[in-house]
């Protein structure tokens, strides 16, 4: 396999933006990424583009705004996680000779699906039929107030650290000119916000909102031709959660631990050598249990990681210097290629007050869905060095 | 929607979650859920798969009625809803005791929020949980407290 670099990264501000399609929010935030490499469009040879609801095509449509029309776009549903497993393939094409130049894009209008009924407002519905634990009842904060209150039964955890992460992640959002939300809160200010689901206030809940974000790839021996500053792809993991695979033993997402050791194993990296985390904080309570997924502290310490600032600055890893889903937000399908926008960006020095001090080492964590068993759907983790 | 002789008797206007999840087969005027179970490694699948996902067994599965019986695993209020759903419903995971490895997602039914505790023993309960946009009414598998004096009838769910 060749080895991969991100030459060029771009976003467009995340918001609530009814009016403004999903394709041609796609390919401003590609034009973005273009510009940063010092490329042309049509030097192009692929698009593969992550979206879970606008409608089909999306891909070619991005490209259509990008000035662009006849090449190959590879158009990829995964849930929360589409963008990483367009990302994903990006990745493979160019390193297995496939391309050498490609642009992964993540894309996703959320009001326009609203308002054409894709989906409804508030908490997200799947359709009658499609999910059996979701038809009985199992909303998305649902999910995680579950996982919450068994973390809480096992290891103490308490109400207050959950919702300290979300304090975190709103005040890095004041730096981040992308962030769809830019306000912080003090810890009391998140535990008095209106209950969801319990322990889980609102404030502790990612937000709807549309979006979209991208990546240029080419080799690593490329690379040097058009920037100074080429990130390195070490790792690249996407897996799909195992069946009953989270219900014995500690309280986890499996999907998570295991994707995690593998693409250390792939990068040659631990945790402990990780500087910079763009990590998947739908809801405060995902982050504090991948503290623990992820290696970053032992089982059942997700609590005292957040209580001693570890994952903060200053700590042993900046998690989520963007603010994160609950504040950058999350149009469902630009998350992945978001994550690794940010983190991009942060490897090579440009985020401003929000900068990681010498950041070198980055890693990107992004689940989607649920799969039979109520296991994970995707699991995506990619780990980049500058 | 009633149980007689361990029958479960739906109004015309009421359907099941998914077809053919529960059943009287095989036990004394109660009703039962309807898992299926691998015939290699003994897993118990609910909602059922044809196929064990557990061991990968090119067999399939065979049908296993539950005893129904379970362990609350961890529970919350839900208090923003899906349309169709009633707020503050108490959803829960439960431990099955026919397979400590199926874990179930679904209601409690008939106790207050204030009895709920982590590790309870918990019983199964068909109740009519939602309402679909064309008018039907959803009947799927609810928990209540095992212990007769923690039952508060009439608490969660939609019907009563
Ligand atoms: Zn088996």
């Amino acid at each position: 396999m060749r080895e991969v670099a991100i030459i060029g990264a771009g976003m467009v501000k995340f918001g609530k933006v009814p009016d403004y399609p999903a394709a041609k929010m796609g390919g401003d935030a590609a034009l973005m990424a273009l510009e940063q490499a010092g490329m042309k469009p049509t030097q192009m040879q692929a698009t593969f583009c992550g979206n879970i609801g606008n409608p089909p095509n999306i891909g070619q449509r991005v490209n259509g705004e990008m000035g662009i029309t006849g090449i190959p776009a590879f158009n990829h549903e995964n849930a929360c996680a589409s963008s990483s497993a367009a990302f994903r393939q990006a990745f493979l094409s160019v390193a297995n000779d496939v391309h050498d130049y490609v642009i992964a894009v993540g894309v996703e209008n959320m009001t326009s699906h609203i308002a054409s009924g894709v989906m409804s407002a508030g908490p997200l519905v799947l359709p009658h039929g499609a999910n059996v634990e979701a038809d009985n009842g199992m909303l998305m904060p649902g999910v995680f107030a579950l996982l919450g209150s068994h973390h809480m039964a096992e290891y103490g955890t308490t109400e207050e650290q959950f919702a300290k992460i979300a304090v975190k992640n709103h005040a890095h959002s004041v730096h981040n000119p992308y962030a769809q939300y830019q306000k912080e809160f003090t810890l009391e200010e998140i535990l008095e916000s209106r209950m969801v689901c319990d322990p889980l206030t609102l404030l502790q809940c990612c937000p709807i909102g549309d979006g979209a974000a991208a990546v240029v790839l080419t080799t690593a021996e490329n690379a040097k031709k058009h920037t100074t500053k080429p990130i390195f792809v070490a790792g690249s993991v996407l897996t799909s959660g195992k069946y009953k695979a989270s219900v014995e033993g500690p309280v986890q997402i499996e999907a998570c631990a295991r994707a995690a050791k593998e693409c250390y194993e792939t990068a040659g990296v631990g945790p402990e050598d990780i500087d910079v985390i763009e990590l998947h904080d739908c809801f405060s309570i995902h982050e504090l249990v991948a503290y623990e997924d992820l290696g970053l502290c032992p089982k059942g310490e997700g609590g005292r990681f957040i209580d001693e600032g570890l994952s903060d600055y200053g700590g042993k890893v900046v998690v989520n210097p963007s603010g994160g889903l609950l504040c950058k937000g999350h149009p469902i399908g630009a998350t992945g290629v978001a994550q690794l926008v940010e983190v991009v960006w942060q490897l090579q020095g440009v985020c401003g007050k929000r900068q990681v001090p010498d950041a070198k080492v980055g890693l990107t964590h992004n689940g989607g869905g649920f799969g039979p068993g109520n296991e994970p759907g995707a699991m995506s983790i990619t780990i980049v060095k500058s | 929607m009633k149980i007689e002789n361990g029958e479960l008797i739906l109004e015309p206007d009421e359907i099941t979650l998914r077809p053919n999840i529960f059943t009287s087969a095989g036990r004394n005027g109660t009703l039962h859920l309807l898992a299926r179970q691998c015939v290699d490694c003994g897993d118990i699948s609910f909602p059922p798969f044809r196929h064990c996902l557990k061991c990968e067994s090119d067999k399939e599965t065979v049908e296993k009625v539950l005893n129904n019986d379970a362990t609350l695993l961890s529970y919350t209020i839900a208090r923003q809803v899906m349309p169709g759903f009633n707020p503050n419903y108490i959803l829960a995971k439960v431990r099955m005791e026919d397979d400590p490895t199926l874990v179930l997602v679904a209601q409690l039914t008939d106790i207050k929020p204030e009895d709920v505790a982590i590790g309870m023993e918990l019983t199964m309960v068909p109740k009519i949980i939602k309402q679909l946009m064309n008018g039907q009414k959803v009947v799927s598998y609810c928990f209540r407290p095992k212990d007769p004096s923690k039952v508060s009838l009439g608490e969660g769910g939609q019907s009563e």
